[in-house]
């Protein structure tokens, strides 16, 4: 889930339902940017950089 | 009248929300939201609905008072949709009938379901026509199709010169349907691999059908140099880039408020852009004859 824009109707969503929520990736250019280049976000944060 | 779809290859580059900027500022028009598997357009336009209506498909139906449990239904069934019980699984059957021609005791008939619900409406901007398939069922592009059926007539009834298409992502089935015949197709792509990519099959889908396309790089400063790069295929190809957008978060934002960009932020610098592309798309389209 992106996290940081919008409201909590997600969130709420959610929770009504027990579905959990498994990772929240934050609005970022500087992520949109790796996805241009084909790089996964996941392969930038397990080398151990900050995105 | 003309037709101009709005397709992408990729999701996600933002077709919604340039058609929905579109309606704005093409004022009387009509649009359709093609995208029946997860229509949004209505989100950002509020319409309210003047005309309901379904598409049908058909299902195989077995009368268990009728049915021998012979097993030749399910013998011949290439689908396997009945069960071991004599029940047909609705998903799997795709009313292709072979069952009701080997029953000895004709106790399968092909019955009316609803596949879909067909909206038409009215909006601050103007009329639109939408669709929801139902989860499960198939044939998206039959629907995208009596969408178009339904956008066509409004048009010709209100006198609007212009019919704008919110497609699907992909170049399969649905947007085939929502591209047929169309005046012009604008692809909205993103600087990304995958935007690239998908930019070149939906350009493939395009030529195949005579449709003159057209290409809006939208997020253009990701990757200014892939967007180079986009502009030299596109010119190399001889596709007109009708502009470039830049990544903002206001463009998210006047989505996350529910409400197209043009009239969220009618100063930004996106807005101005959308107009002045409007503004050639409309004259490219006009002139096509």
């Amino acid at each position: 889930m992106f996290t940081g824009l919008g409201d909590e109707r997600v969130y709420e969503y959610c929770r009504g339902k027990g579905i959990p929520i498994m990772l929240e990736i934050p609005f970022s250019t500087r992520i949109a940017e790796l996805y241009s280049k084909g790089i996964p976000l996941l392969k930038k944060c397990l080398s151990g950089k900050k995105v | 009248m003309k037709q101009i779809t709005v397709l992408s290859g990729k999701g996600g580059t933002g077709k919604t929300t340039i058609v929905a900027s579109f309606t704005v500022l093409a004022g009387k028009c009509v649009v359709a939201d093609c995208d029946v598997d997860a229509p949004d357009l209505h989100l950002l336009l509020n319409p309210q609905v003047q005309e309901e209506d379904f598409r049908g498909s058909k299902l195989a139906t077995i009368d268990s008072e009728k049915c021998i449990r012979c097993g030749l239904c399910k013998k011949s069934c290439r689908f396997n949709a009945i069960s071991d019980e004599f029940k047909v699984n609705p998903f799997a059957c795709e009313c292709c009938g072979v069952c009701t021609i080997v029953c000895p005791k004709k106790a399968i008939e092909l019955k009316d379901r609803i596949s879909g619900q067909v909206y038409t409406s009215k909006t601050l901007y103007g009329y639109m026509v939408y669709a929801l398939l139902y989860p499960g069922e198939s044939n998206s592009g039959k629907l995208v199709s009596l969408v178009r059926q339904k956008a066509r007539t409004l048009s010709a009834r209100k006198k609007s010169d212009i019919v704008l298409i919110d497609g699907a992502p992909g170049i399969g089935c649905p947007v085939i349907a929502s591209v047929t015949g169309a005046d012009a197709g604008l692809i909205v792509t993103e600087p990304t691999v995958s935007g690239v990519h998908d930019l070149v099959r939906a350009l493939e889908l395009l030529a195949h059908f005579n449709i003159l396309p057209m290409v809006l790089i939208n997020k253009y400063d990701l990757n200014v140099e892939k967007s180079e790069e986009i502009i030299e295929f596109c010119h190399n190809m001889n596709v007109n880039v009708v502009g470039k957008i830049p990544f903002d978060r206001l463009v998210t934002e006047a989505m996350v408020n529910g409400r197209p960009i043009v009239e969220y932020a009618p100063e930004s610098s996106v807005a101005k852009e959308l107009r002045r592309i409007w503004d050639k798309v409309h004259s490219i389209v006009k002139e096509g004859g």
